[in-house]
């Protein structure tokens, strides 16, 4: 596919005898938010460093565009704008002097462009302030802006969350939806938290162990897929209630912190109403939690709390 | 402008920028004040009249000079060979009735090279951390993923080193200068001085003279700079590279000279940074020609980048 915007192939990296990332494939497109989502040392900046050069590439080959990072170094890399861990920048120089030296290493960037990303990032008021007297969340933004100058076909973001408050983290979904939507840009995102950037992606994948271990899309199958959900009921008496949807309906639930809990395809719902209230079941309240995504995270990570 | 040449901007304005480089500039200013109001308080020996008798006492002590250390038990050749050239200098005055200059700018400026050993003290530190303090700042990675290839950043500071010690050396040449006028007056363009050289004592333009013994500074600071920045890129932290560029430009010649004795010690680096040897005629070691000094120094200079460049672009930027 001619949009194909990044490709990576069976890549590996071995640091040492550790096999740290072992055989990452995906691609991300054109006008697409990808998320790489894992808990902390799945490997999501080791593939990224690899993705941008700073790390050899031991095994496998990544194509920005179709050049290869590794042989076509200078081509591949001027289609893409990156942060990676902490957006450090000179702690000593004001964050559009910042700006200017890094506009200064990409040809035609011109200072009306720099002035359009301190705008878009909502540095205006701070810019001529010296980066070490920033927030992290004005950091973030600054890196961001950094990474925008030279109008990329590619921007990585590792973990550009960190730091923000939620007004923050709101902000960025923003225009990173308006940056992939408008611009038609590809845009990588990673978080070891999937609640903080699973509304902004088209596509994640989830990484763990240095392995890919699943790909998701979001978004689209919202409303009218027939996709399993989860429900949660608030019924009384919860015991006759789970017997009767396993009886009448041949749904197995759970009791799970009060609520009888299941899962089942969306289009069961009114049955399961209904049977209930013909059986003299009072019903409190119906929820459908669409964190299905969610679920699966945690099934495939295997843990609740990824810290 | 090439994104290279605005690298190298970049670079210089790193530097410029912090207030570590302006304390070395006012230490290096304040230093030449100092050392002109001291000597304008202690009295400048401007020569009298009767020069020829102080030239005269001179050369007699000097005579003195070299008999105690004939006698003494250890010779040291080196020191008797600058008395000896003291007194051929005074002796071609005498004979062809040149009167010393008068205690002027260009004096003031040609004493004042001894600041170099801190202009190169100032350019260790500054290329120890050229690219250690990126990976202290942690900035390496956003400065690593552009349209430059890591040897055009690695040379992009490199140049920016050399321009650095550069500009420092010019600002000691020229505020010694100015300096210099303001308090001992000029001596101008066509004053000479005398000098020697291989084949004897000479009589040269004083302006000459004293770019001469500039010039042949930058060859040690070049190299200790290019030591010290090498250190740097193999082991990304500058302290070490600091520690070991300072030990070695203090130590050098102490090295050089207890190894003396051996065949291999005409090959150590110091003893081949001093070029003014070739022209004063006090050469360190016998055989050793201005050919071997330069074929070696370009050796340990291409030595030094080439392993700067392995390590460089070669190694990944990892976490740490
Ligand atoms: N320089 C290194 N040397 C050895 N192991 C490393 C190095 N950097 C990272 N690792 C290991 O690689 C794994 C992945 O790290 P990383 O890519 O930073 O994870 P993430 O960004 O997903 O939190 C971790 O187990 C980490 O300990
Ligand atoms: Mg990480």
């Amino acid at each position: 596919m001619s949009n194909v915007a990044m490709e990576l192939s069976n890549v590996h990296k071995k640091i040492g005898k550790h096999e740290i990332i072992k055989g990452v494939d995906f691609s991300v497109y054109r006008g697409e938010v990808f998320g790489l989502i894992g808990p902390n040392g799945a490997g999501k900046t080791t593939t990224i460093r690899m993705m941008v050069g700073l790390l050899s590439i031991t095994e496998g080959n990544i194509k920005i565009l179709g050049k290869s990072i590794q042989k076509e170094y200078k081509d591949a890399i001027s289609e893409v704008g990156a942060i990676i861990e902490n957006p450090e920048m000179y702690p000593f120089m004001s964050g559009y002097k910042n700006l200017k030296h890094y506009a200064r290493m990409h040809p035609g960037v011109t200072n009306e462009r720099i002035r359009e990303v301190i705008q878009l990032v909502g540095l205006e008021k701070r810019i001529n302030e010296k980066v070490k007297r920033y927030s992290l969340g004005m950091r973030q933004r600054l890196g961001i802006a950094q990474a925008l100058l030279h109008k990329p076909s590619i921007l990585i973001l590792d973990e550009p969350t960190n730091g923000l408050d939620p007004a923050g983290i709101s902000e960025i979904r923003q225009y990173i939806r308006r940056l992939a939507e408008e611009e038609n840009i590809a845009v990588i995102i990673s978080s070891h938290l999937l609640s903080e950037i699973e509304l902004m992606c088209d596509r994640v994948g989830i990484i763990q162990h240095g392995k890919m271990v699943n790909f998701e899309s979001i978004g689209k199958s919202d409303d009218q897929d027939e996709d399993v959900i989860k429900l949660q009921l608030d019924v009384t008496p919860i015991d006759q209630a789970q017997d009767i949807l396993s009886d009448q309906l041949q749904i197995e639930s759970s009791v799970q912190k009060g609520f009888l809990s299941c899962q089942i395809e969306k289009d069961q719902v009114p049955a399961i109403v209904k049977t209930l209230v013909e059986h003299q079941v009072d019903v409190y309240q119906v929820v459908a939690l669409k964190g299905t995504l969610e679920d699966k995270f945690f099934e495939l990570t295997g843990e609740n709390v990824i810290e | 402008m090439s994104s290279f040449i605005k690298q190298i901007y970049n670079e210089q304005i790193k530097i410029y920028v912090r207030k570590p480089t302006w304390v070395m500039y006012f230490i290096l200013f304040a230093l030449i004040i100092g050392i002109a109001a001291i000597t304008q308080t202690s009295g400048v020996n401007d020569n009298n009249e009767n020069w020829e008798q102080v030239l005269e006492q001179d050369n007699e002590q000097s005579h003195e000079t070299i008999q105690n250390l004939r006698e003494a038990d250890f010779s040291n050749e080196a020191s008797i060979k600058v008395f000896e050239q003291t007194i051929e200098r005074n002796n071609y005055r005498l004979e062809n009735d040149i009167a010393p200059n008068d205690f002027g700018a260009w004096a003031f400026v040609e004493e004042n090279v001894f600041l170099l050993s801190l202009v190169s003290l100032f350019t260790i530190i500054v290329a120890a951390g050229i690219i250690a303090n990126e990976f202290k700042w942690g900035t390496i990675k956003l400065l690593l993923i552009r349209p430059l290839t890591r040897t055009q950043i690695l040379l992009t500071k490199y140049i920016s080193v050399l321009l650095f010690a550069l500009w420092t050396l010019l600002f000691v040449w020229v505020s010694s200068l100015i300096v210099g006028m303001i308090f001992f007056g000029f001596e101008g363009f066509t004053a000479t001085t005398v000098v020697n050289r291989p084949d004897g004592v000479q009589e040269v333009s004083l302006f000459s003279e004293v770019m001469r013994t500039y010039g042949f500074r930058l060859v040690n600071l070049v190299m200790m700079a290019t030591f010290a920045f090498m250190i740097s890129a193999i082991f990304r932290q500058s302290s070490l590279a600091i520690g070991l560029a300072i030990f070695l430009m203090f130590t050098g010649n102490t090295i050089v000279e207890f190894f003396a004795n051996r065949d291999w010690a005409k090959y150590i680096l110091f003893a081949n940074t001093n070029l003014q040897q070739f022209s004063t005629g006090n050469i360190m070691f016998e055989g050793m020609t201005l050919g071997f000094s330069i074929t070696m120094l370009i050796v340990y200079f291409v030595l030094f980048l080439t392993l700067a460049w392995t390590f460089f672009t070669k190694r990944d930027v990892a976490g740490e």
